[in-house]
C-alpha cells in the first residue's frame, strides 16, 4: 500500500529531524584539540566561545587558570557532556575566581579571545593547552542526576482501519 | 480548657525547638552587612556585629584560640546556610579557645555570630585572599544534610601539570 510507504517515510524523517534539533551544536572557530595538534599561531586574538567540564582550577596573584575539559555546546551554549571530548583547554580570568565554585566537573562556557599555548602534561604525556582569555565565564547549574542530559524524544504510533468501507487510519505523536 | 492546654502544649514545644539555637544565631542583626561588603570597606564595618555562615573549608588550632575558614553562604531566615545558595566570600571564624577540629568537620555547615575584628590575608593558591575575621560569640554546626550530593563536596586538585606562562 503506497499511502502506507510514504507516511512511514514521512515518520522516519520526521522523527530523524526531531532527533538533529536536539543533537545540533552551535557552528563556531578552531576547536581545543584542533589548536594542541597544530599550535596554529594565526589564531591569536581570535574570539572564541568553548566551554567543558572543569578539570582543576589555580588561583595565581591576579588572575585564575581553569583547566577544561571541552565538549561541543548545545544551542543555548551549554556543554553536552554525553558526546566526544574536544580536548582540553586553559581559561585565563584576570583577578580571583573562588575555587569552591569551580568545582571538578562543573559545566562552564568561556568566550574570549585566543591567548597562546601552556605546555603541560596529562598523566606522562606532553600536552599542549591552548589558553582563552576568560572575558566570559558562563557557570551552568548541575542537573540532577535523570533525563535532562539525555535528549528526551518519545514516539508514539496509531493505526486504525476499517472493514467495511476500506479506509485506514496512521497516528503519529512525538513527544520531547 | 483541654484545646488551651493543648495549644500551650504546642507552643512550649515550638519555644522548645527555638530555644536550642542562639537568639544571635536565629535572628538577623538589626543591620545585616555582606561579607563581600565588609571586603571592600573594612574600615568601616569594624566591630559591627555579624551572623555568617556557610561550608566549613578547613580549621587552624593556634596555641591560644581556633580559627575556623569558612565559605559564606546565602542564610535562611533561621541562620541555616542554604546548601547550595549563593557563595559571598570566606571569612574566619576566631573561636577564643581549642576546638577540636573533628567537631568541626570540613564540608559542614556553621553559622556564627559576633563582630568583625579585623582583615587578614591568607592565600588561596597564589592569590592572597582578604579575610575579614569575625570574633565568635555564638555558633552553631548545623546537622548534617539529608541530601549530602558533594561528590567530592570539595575541590581536589591533584597538583598542576602545566606550566605558566604562555607562549607562541
Amino acid at each position: 500500500m503506497p499511502l502506507f510507504r510514504t507516511l512511514f517515510l514521512l515518520a522516519t524523517l520526521l522523527l530523524l529531524a526531531a532527533c538533529q534539533s536536539t543533537g545540533e551544536t552551535r557552528p563556531s572557530g578552531p576547536l581545543p584539540a584542533q589548536l594542541s595538534a597544530t599550535a596554529d599561531p594565526s589564531v591569536k586574538g581570535q574570539r572564541l566561545t568553548w566551554g567543558g567540564s572543569v578539570i582543576r582550577v589555580k588561583n595565581l596573584q591576579d588572575r585564575t587558570l581553569v583547566e577544561i575539559m571541552a565538549y561541543p555546546l548545545d544551542n543555548e551554549g551549554r556543554p553536552r557532556t554525553g558526546q566526544k571530548s574536544q580536548g582540553r583547554f586553559i581559561a585565563d580570568y584576570k583577578g580571583f575566581l573562588e575555587p569552591a565554585e569551580y568545582p571538578v566537573g562543573r559545566l562552564v562556557t568561556v568566550t574570549g579571545s585566543v591567548l597562546g599555548y601552556m605546555d603541560g602534561k596529562v598523566g606522562e604525556a606532553d600536552y599542549r593547552y591552548p589558553v582563552l582569555q576568560a572575558d566570559e565565564i558562563r557557570v551552568w547549574e548541575n542537573r540532577q542526576s535523570g533525563g535532562w542530559n539525555r535528549p528526551a524524544v518519545s514516539v508514539g504510533v496509531g493505526v486504525g482501519g476499517g472493514s467495511d468501507g476500506g479506509w485506514s487510519n496512521i497516528g503519529i505523536g512525538i513527544g520531547f | 480548657m483541654k484545646r488551651l492546654l493543648h495549644c500551650t502544649l504546642i507552643l512550649l514545644l515550638l519555644d522548645g525547638c527555638t530555644s536550642q539555637l542562639p537568639g544571635t544565631i536565629a535572628r538577623p542583626p538589626a543591620e545585616p552587612v555582606s561579607v563581600r561588603e565588609v571586603q571592600r570597606d573594612a574600615g568601616s564595618h569594624l566591630s559591627r556585629e555579624v551572623r555568617w555562615g556557610g561550608d566549613i573549608i578547613e580549621v587552624q588550632n593556634h596555641s591560644d584560640h581556633t580559627d575556623v575558614l569558612v565559605l559564606a553562604r546565602e542564610l535562611k531566615k533561621d541562620g541555616e546556610p542554604k546548601e547550595d545558595g549563593a557563595v559571598d566570600g570566606r571569612f574566619i571564624a576566631r573561636f577564643g579557645s581549642f576546638i577540636d577540629p573533628a567537631q568541626l568537620p570540613e564540608g559542614r555547615l556553621l553559622t556564627v555570630s559576633g563582630p568583625v575584628i579585623g582583615m587578614e590575608s591568607h592565600k588561596v593558591g597564589e592569590y592572597p585572599y582578604r579575610y575579614p575575621v569575625v570574633q565568635v560569640t555564638a555558633w552553631h554546626l548545623w546537622p548534617k544534610p539529608r541530601t549530602y550530593y558533594h561528590d567530592p563536596w570539595w575541590p581536589y586538585y591533584p597538583g598542576y601539570p602545566w606550566r605558566y606562562p604562555y607562549w607562541w
